[in-house]
């Protein structure tokens, strides 16, 4: 649940960006920190393993600015995609807002995406939230690898897979260029701040 | 969806066009990326540092070392940000040595080191004065670490080969702060001082070893005058 500070007229919103291992999550968070640094005027923290993969969580916090006369303040997380990570993954849902699944869209790892939904609708029902009443956008992450001549998943595909009963918004994205990684991002934070609009009444 | 509804949706998405609109940030021009770079390298050196908390081990402390190295490269030229990345390595060193045994201050220097190092690579605005400042303070604060490990030789071992390996032979230029000249071996701690300090404290034990023999002698006198007297 967002913490929303009625004396202070402030307003934090958790959003976490899941999904399978090596899918792109931490790229998001890398590309919109570095394109906005200059504006969003923060850090990003991130605790890596050797390998440089996501050891415990990467935490991006901006502002936004007042919405509704609160001072928004989002803060972005990623999970650790490696299956032997759960304890963590469910340990960062906690009090989260708003979730984006980042998808990995080669055809390789199509299972991979298919468990790692399924992890993330048992993590969320460990905190008594549905994962279809939780405001959530897909993100089907590496596109851009069509062109390198890798096989993918056609959005129709992921769509029937991952999105055909949850019926959210989703996007086809490379977050390693930047294609759709700032559309995912404003659509999570708007629908998860609009779904807060009775308490910011 | 509501009327009301629609209110906040426009208002979020308006003030997220604002703030994220992409035709007119950062440009991609060499400098800045370059800029990015560094600033990429010194966020994985951030974590790598915060990972210090969690465990220290051999993984951990190469990594960090490696990415200090990886910083070094891209700061040559500003001596300033060069130094403090010298006398990150020399403490990320030490650490690596001493592990688990390491003093904990040098831990928490490590991480006051790495926080003003931030700060005078990210406030490109900051006066060069302040920066020596900055700087000033953490080599002051490197020395005192130096003289508590030195004073607690064996508590904190300094292991041999660490004073040869933390010695940055690389660096050939004398950097000068305003009054203060700072050598090139500065971030280490160097044998001449440690042979001072040693036959400081060797000629102190002298003279403690000269007290304690006169004192026994006096006393030694004292006791046969009273046996002397007593028989």
């Amino acid at each position: 649940m967002a913490f929303i500070n009625q004396k202070k007229k402030e307003v934090q919103v958790k959003i976490v960006y899941y999904g399978p291992g090596r899918g792109g999550k931490t790229t998001n968070l890398e590309y919109i920190y570095n394109k906005f640094n200059h504006r969003i005027k923060t850090e990003i923290v991130a605790i890596k393993t050797h390998g440089d993969r996501t050891l415990f969580f990467d935490f991006l916090p901006f502002n936004i600015g007042k919405i509704k006369g609160y001072d928004a303040k989002i803060q972005l997380y990623t999970v650790p995609g490696q299956v032997k990570y759960n304890a963590t993954r469910s340990l960062v849902l906690r009090g989260v807002d708003g979730i984006v699944f980042v998808a990995d869209a080669m055809t390789v790892r199509q299972d991979k995406n298919i468990l790692s939904l399924e992890n993330l609708r048992e993590n969320l029902s460990l905190y008594k939230k549905s994962i279809s009443k939780i405001p959530l956008v897909f993100q089907y992450n590496k596109m851009d690898l069509a062109e390198q001549g890798i096989p993918l998943l056609s959005y129709e595909t992921l769509q029937q897979t991952l999105n055909s009963q949850l019926k959210v918004p989703a996007f086809q994205a490379s977050a390693l260029l930047g294609t759709n990684v700032v559309q995912t991002m404003k659509k999570i934070i708007t629908m998860t701040l609009t779904s807060l609009q009775k308490e910011l009444e | 969806m509501t009327e009301k509804n629609n209110t906040i949706t426009n208002e979020v998405e308006t003030r997220l066009d604002e703030l994220f609109m992409e035709d007119d940030s950062a440009p991609d021009n060499v400098p800045e990326e370059k800029e990015q770079n560094s600033h990429k390298k010194l966020r994985d050196l951030k974590a790598a540092i915060l990972s210090i908390d969690w465990e220290i081990n051999d993984d951990i402390m190469s990594s960090l070392l490696h990415r200090i190295k990886a910083l070094r490269k891209d700061y040559q030229n500003d001596r300033i940000i060069f130094m403090f990345l010298q006398l990150l390595e020399a403490v990320g060193k030490y650490i690596k040595t001493n592990k688990g045994n390491a003093h904990p201050t040098s831990i928490k220097l490590l991480n006051s080191m790495f926080y003003n190092l931030e700060k005078v690579i990210y406030d490109s605005t900051m006066p060069i004065s302040k920066r020596k400042n900055i700087l000033k303070t953490e080599i002051k604060r490197f020395k005192i670490l130096k003289e508590q490990i030195v004073g607690q030789k064996g508590r904190y071992e300094i292991p041999e080969e660490y004073e040869q390996k933390i010695a940055p032979a690389e660096q050939e230029e004398t950097i000068v702060l305003d009054q203060e000249v700072i050598e090139p071996s500065e971030p280490s701690i160097p044998v001449d001082e440690n042979t001072r300090i040693s036959a400081e404290i060797a000629a102190a034990v002298e003279q403690i070893k000269s007290v304690i023999q006169s004192e026994f002698n006096a006393l030694r006198a004292d006791l046969r005058q009273w046996m002397k007297e007593n028989n």
